[in-house]
């Protein structure tokens, strides 16, 4: 009898602490089902008051779900998105400004423009994912050229891409990708407008500049690149890569350990990304990377707030960091963990971050950037004059802002 | 409570289930459609204007839009033939005496229509991208191409059909296969022994009773063809420039990529006009059979 009344009060009790926990759902793109178990069971036991739910998404589906689920009025409380994706959802209205939060936290993160639209911030700089430039070195030692020293500058990169494509019809000099949204213009073209001291917005991101020198001159560049390229999607190019058959290609780290797992005979490494000339320009890159936003339906945003501050540790980012290796923390110093002495081409993407640029915060980023792999593919796929190409697409941009 | 009331109710009993789903997850969505449609609702945010038909409209000056129609017809009217056609000798060849093992033939072309359309998809794209089979055989034959099939603007369209008639074919050869067994064996005995030929065969027995066969895969399949969503979705997204872009695809962009969900409804329900108006051409060309 007094076993029963004792399982009856231990049953009352789990009850009614389980009622007093606030359950926060977080949807997430980067942690597997492990990872996401652990820092969960780690996050309960810290904070026994709150009940954490991470759910993963998959990148094929999971903004199709984060938009169905706002719409829906049933938005998670936080939520990962894409850095491109924030302005959009920001001027929406879906995300909270998060201004009196970040005060807590400034100055040990990095990447805040990330995360700024229209003088607010709307989230948290997470995850850095740039890209550089990956060669094969024994491609460039067969074509005569030095492996310890990668094409600096844009001439030397069509130089160096022009010798590798001669060593054969099944060679190429370097992978430029077409025909899927985003990387075409991600991977380098807008990267090296950057480079070149060129924009595609005026700062007040009121006034379209696709049709300024430094744009032009970029477009030309590229377009005489094509010569000496392999066009393709990404996953193409870096398979072409794999197989040896790639001088040069550009891309986030996440192809290093791809790289080196399913074609462990090539031997590559990564270099930051060339600039225009060597007394000018600069080393521009593709800010990919990822941010934690709070939802404008979250109603307990104090305990939302301590489940943003853990992830954002170096502990949990770390972690993704080791499990994946395809982004890095935002915290100040990461540089110093161990992990990265003994993983070098990671660590040059790492110093590739203080060359990356983010894609401008504009509200119609989403319709820019399809606009952008548009261009990038007129410029490569088509003998429309560049100017002609830019000019349209300014336009069309302008109508945007 | 007199029995046909009595009755009328114990059907509407055993009904409401579904009538309830029906109207949950189908009436209430094409009505809230329908209403959208009017508006600049955009998904995210629950403001919704009424614009009145601006969007209609707007989908005749849209650009894309218009290069999706055209992309769209010209996949159907591409491809719908080519099915139709091979499927039809595809069941006659399995249904003749002259095929032993009938079993594995059906097995072996009914195949891609158990897969996913995602699955067959991506593997696809391994043979269509530069450094992919197609290519390495093309080579073979001294045709060098550095572009992957889907990636050149010229090619990707196409690819995607030869793509789709391969990964159709079977399902309806199947049910052509079933059209032609209900023929009965004794006609062809007659013909036979009136001395017609094959030709005669075909075209006056075999031909006219599968019409009502034939009717359905044309319908069915032209339905399909309008809808292409995954296969764009998973190798082109489409691109590049545009095209391989469909309506479907295009509208799910729209509503999903660029958050215009009253305009995506636009297009929505412009497509189901276009699949009513041809749907019911079909049915008139052949009405005499019915």
């Amino acid at each position: 009898m007094s076993k029963k009344f004792l399982l009856v009060i231990l049953m009352v009790g789990l009850t009614l602490l389980s009622f007093g926990k606030t359950k926060i759902s977080v949807w997430q793109f980067m942690m597997d089902d492990n990872l996401s178990q652990q820092v969960k069971a780690d996050f309960e036991k810290a904070n026994p008051d709150i009940e954490l739910e991470i759910v993963q998404l998959s990148w094929a589906t999971g903004f199709d779900r984060i938009v169905t689920s706002i719409a829906a009025g049933t938005a998670p409380d936080v939520i990962e998105l894409g850095n491109t994706w924030l302005a959009t959802f920001a001027s929406q209205g879906v995300l909270r400004p998060v201004d009196d939060l970040v005060d807590k936290v400034e100055d040990n993160y990095v990447a805040w423009n990330f995360v700024e639209y229209q003088n607010h911030y709307w989230g948290f700089p997470w995850l850095l994912a740039p890209r550089c430039m990956y060669y094969n070195l024994e491609l460039l030692e067969k074509a005569g050229l030095d492996p310890d020293n990668p094409p600096k500058t844009w001439i030397e990169l069509l130089n160096a891409a022009a010798k590798i494509h001669a060593l054969g019809p099944d060679i190429y000099g370097i992978g430029l990708c077409v025909g899927e949204l985003y990387s075409p213009y991600q991977q380098w073209f807008l990267p090296a407008v950057w480079g070149n001291f060129g924009h595609f917005v005026s700062p007040d991101l009121k006034k379209a500049t696709l049709n300024s020198d430094p744009v032009i001159e970029t477009a030309y560049y590229y377009r005489t690149l094509k010569d000496y390229a392999l066009l393709g999607k990404e996953s193409e190019l870096a398979e072409a890569f794999g197989k040896g058959k790639l001088g040069f290609f550009f891309a986030g780290p996440a192809y290093i350990n791809n790289t080196q797992r399913d074609y462990p005979g090539t031997i590559f490494d990564v270099a930051f990304i060339p600039k225009p000339r060597e007394n000018y320009g600069y080393h521009a890159s593709f800010a990919g990377g990822e941010v934690l936003g709070i939802s404008s339906q979250c109603k307990n945003i104090d305990e939302a707030w301590r489940v943003v501050e853990y992830l954002l540790g170096e502990k949990v980012a770390m972690q993704i960091t080791r499990t994946t290796g395809e982004v890095f923390p935002t915290k100040v110093g990461i540089e110093k963990d161990p992990w990265f002495e003994s993983h070098p081409l990671h660590r040059t993407f790492l110093e590739q971050n203080q060359y990356a640029v983010p894609f401008p915060p504009l509200a119609e980023a989403n319709k820019i950037e399809q606009l952008f792999t548009n261009i990038v593919e007129e410029i490569l796929l088509t003998n429309t004059p560049i100017e002609s190409i830019l000019q349209k697409y300014n336009e069309q941009i302008q109508s945007l802002l | 409570m007199k029995f046909k009331t009595k009755y009328n109710l114990t059907t509407l009993t055993f009904l409401l289930p579904w009538i309830i789903t029906f109207i949950i997850f189908s009436a209430y969505p094409i009505i809230f459609s329908i209403g959208i449609s009017f508006t600049d609702y955009s998904g995210l945010n629950p403001a919704m204007n009424f614009v009145g038909l601006r969007n209609y409209i707007n989908l005749f000056n849209d650009e894309i839009f218009l290069k999706a129609v055209r992309n769209t017809f010209i996949f159907v009217v591409g491809t719908i033939p080519f099915t139709t056609i091979i499927s039809i000798l595809l069941a006659i060849l399995i249904n003749s005496k002259m095929i032993k093992c009938k079993g594995l033939f059906k097995a072996g072309f009914f195949l891609p229509s158990v897969m996913s359309m995602v699955v067959i998809s991506t593997i696809w794209r391994y043979i269509y991208s530069a450094d992919g089979l197609l290519n390495h055989v093309l080579g073979v034959f001294g045709i060098e191409k550095n572009t992957g099939w889907l990636a050149s603007p010229d090619t990707a369209l196409l690819a995607i059909m030869i793509m789709d008639i391969w990964a159709a074919i079977g399902y309806y050869t199947i049910i052509f296969l079933s059209g032609l067994q209900s023929i009965p064996e004794e006609l062809y005995e007659s013909a036979s022994i009136d001395g017609a030929s094959s030709k005669d065969t075909f075209f006056r027995i075999t031909l006219p009773l599968i019409k009502p066969t034939l009717f359905f895969v044309i319908a069915i399949n032209t339905i399909r063809s309008f809808q292409i969503f995954a296969e764009i979705f998973t190798m082109t997204g489409g691109g590049p420039l545009n095209s391989t872009q469909t309506i479907v695809h295009y509208l799910y962009i729209t509503g999903f990529r660029q958050f215009k969900m009253g305009y995506a409804s636009a297009m929505a329900y412009v497509l189901v006009i276009i699949i009513l108006i041809i749907t019911l051409i079909q049915q008139r060309a052949l009405r005499s059979e019915y």
